[in-house]
């Protein structure tokens, strides 16, 4: 392994584990995740009964006005973890101190944050309508939407940093 | 954070991994998860034979009776309590689904280095599983036996399944797929290296792949060891430790009685009757229920 290879990893390993701790912090956890489960859940449902899918928010609970289903948003399901793959991601890499790698790492964040909401959405939409497939929903497919989505958008975001191509003037050696 | 960039690793996987590659990604992860739906029965019966020798190897008591595969979960028994749990198994799919499809979905798939890879991909994923739902099932059938307070091993052990379980689970299963992507993709970029240092990965790729088998076979031999010994030898120990265990096993058997799951309770009596103090309500219920079971099966 190269000595970039290893000092890439050590970086990305050290910054993971820091927002793990941050995020299994007992404070983080009641005083921002469990309220921002609950904020999705209420989010989620206005926009369902704006689309006319009659849907309460009992604390982080979506539940069906009528029918069968519903879904509970708990911590692990709040995007946290794959916020934190990106940030280590982003932390592991060494790029020029300016605003614009930041600015375009926060819009990954809020890419992301979009997409597990849509997730979450898309979840409670097939635990109302199609429970047989939810598990798999849940588990298989959705997890690897959200994967696919994470290092898309980290390798989009690596290709911002390239430097420009050297412009070939005419009539010079190329 | 440094202001000179020195961004070869980065550079490499940003050329790399195109958009054709995410397509590709897309399309291989859809079939691998289609052949988990129609493999799902033998996969299920490799990741739960794994999974049981690790609990039963690791474990201070060998507490597990059965860790099996059956109808799209894993299902856990133990011959101390009745009943049974079960763990769902999309989440074990997706740790191996992923990588798979990752490594499927990486160029040169028709070469033998990429056949290597996703043979590789799949054995380590397979045994990753394993391990999570060892640590799984240790973790639920802990918080079945905390209920009755019932100490099957070390304090330290079980605070460490606990914390490995709770805290961990997650950050695992999403940190497996993704560590591993990480790797097959540097892996690809190994193999467009100078063919010296290709055949080099080959000599130690080879070499690793026979080490873990040793290792599992072995592992696979000891669990097998002590799961015998654990019968004779461990279960008196248990029964030393836990004096209450008395009145548990009388309480399930009579339970299970009234329920007219006579087995079950037949069992239960037999297990209390090794209990100093509840053996002779023991008996009284085992000769109560083998008379029941007689006369079901048309006997005097």
């Amino acid at each position: 392994m190269s000595r970039d290879s290893l000092v890439f990893l050590v970086r990305f390993a050290l910054s993971l584990a820091g927002f793990f701790a941050l995020s299994r912090w007992d404070l983080f956890i009641s005083r921002v995740r469990e309220p921002y489960c609950e904020a999705l859940a209420t989010s989620v449902a206005a926009i369902f009964n704006t689309l006319g899918i009659q849907t309460h928010a009992n604390g982080s609970s979506l539940l069906p006005v009528q029918g069968v289903g519903g879904i509970t948003i708990v911590p692990e399901c709040d995007g946290i973890v794959l916020l934190a793959l990106f940030g280590a991601g982003v932390l592991a890499v060494p790029f020029a101190r300016t605003a614009r790698p930041w600015l375009l790492a926060l819009a990954g964040v809020v890419l992301l944050v979009v997409l597990n909401w849509l997730r979450l959405a898309a979840l409670a939409y097939t635990s109302f309508y199609h429970p047989a497939i939810f598990d798999s929903m849940h588990h298989y497919f959705m997890q690897g939407l959200l994967m696919i989505a994470v290092l898309a958008l980290y390798v989009g975001w690596l290709r911002q940093l390239e430097p420009p191509e050297p412009r070939i003037e005419e009539g010079t050696p190329a | 954070m440094s202001a000179t960039p020195s961004r070869s690793v980065s550079d490499q996987l940003a050329g790399f991994l195109r958009p054709a590659f995410f397509a590709r990604l897309a399309v291989a992860y859809l079939a691998v998860g289609a052949l988990i739906l129609v493999c799902e029965p033998l996969l299920g019966a490799i990741v739960a034979r794994g999974a049981r020798d690790l609990v039963l190897l690791t474990s201070a008591m060998a507490y597990l009776d059965e860790l099996a595969w059956g109808g799209e979960a894993f299902r856990v028994t133990t011959h101390l309590m009745s009943g049974h749990l079960s763990i769902d198994a999309r989440a074990y799919w997706f740790m191996v689904g992923f990588p798979v499809g990752f490594a499927a979905a990486l160029p040169g798939l028709a070469s033998r280095a990429g056949v290597r890879r996703v043979l590789l991909a799949l054995g380590v994923s397979l045994a990753a599983a394993a391990v999570m739902l060892a640590l799984t099932a240790d973790g639920q059938l802990l918080e079945r036996f905390a209920g009755v307070q019932l100490h099957v091993n070390p304090p330290w052990r079980d605070m460490l399944v606990q914390k490995t379980v709770r805290r961990f689970w997650d950050l695992a299963a999403l940190m497996y797929p993704f560590g591993a992507c990480l790797a097959l993709a540097w892996s690809a970029l190994d193999e467009a290296t100078p063919p010296r240092r290709e055949r080099a990965f080959t000599r130690r790729s080879a070499a690793l792949v026979v080490a873990a088998g040793l290792v599992l076979l072995a592992a696979d031999r000891a669990a097998d060891l002590r799961h015998v010994a654990s019968r004779a030898e461990l279960i008196p120990a248990l029964q030393a430790a836990n004096p209450q265990l008395g009145r548990i096993f009388l309480a399930q058997g009579r339970r299970l009685e009234q329920r007219g799951r006579l087995e079950d309770a037949l069992r239960a009596y037999r297990l209390a009757e090794a209990y100093p103090g509840y053996q002779q309500r023991a008996r009284a219920g085992r000769a109560r229920v083998e008379a029941r079971l007689r006369r079901q099966e048309g006997g005097p």
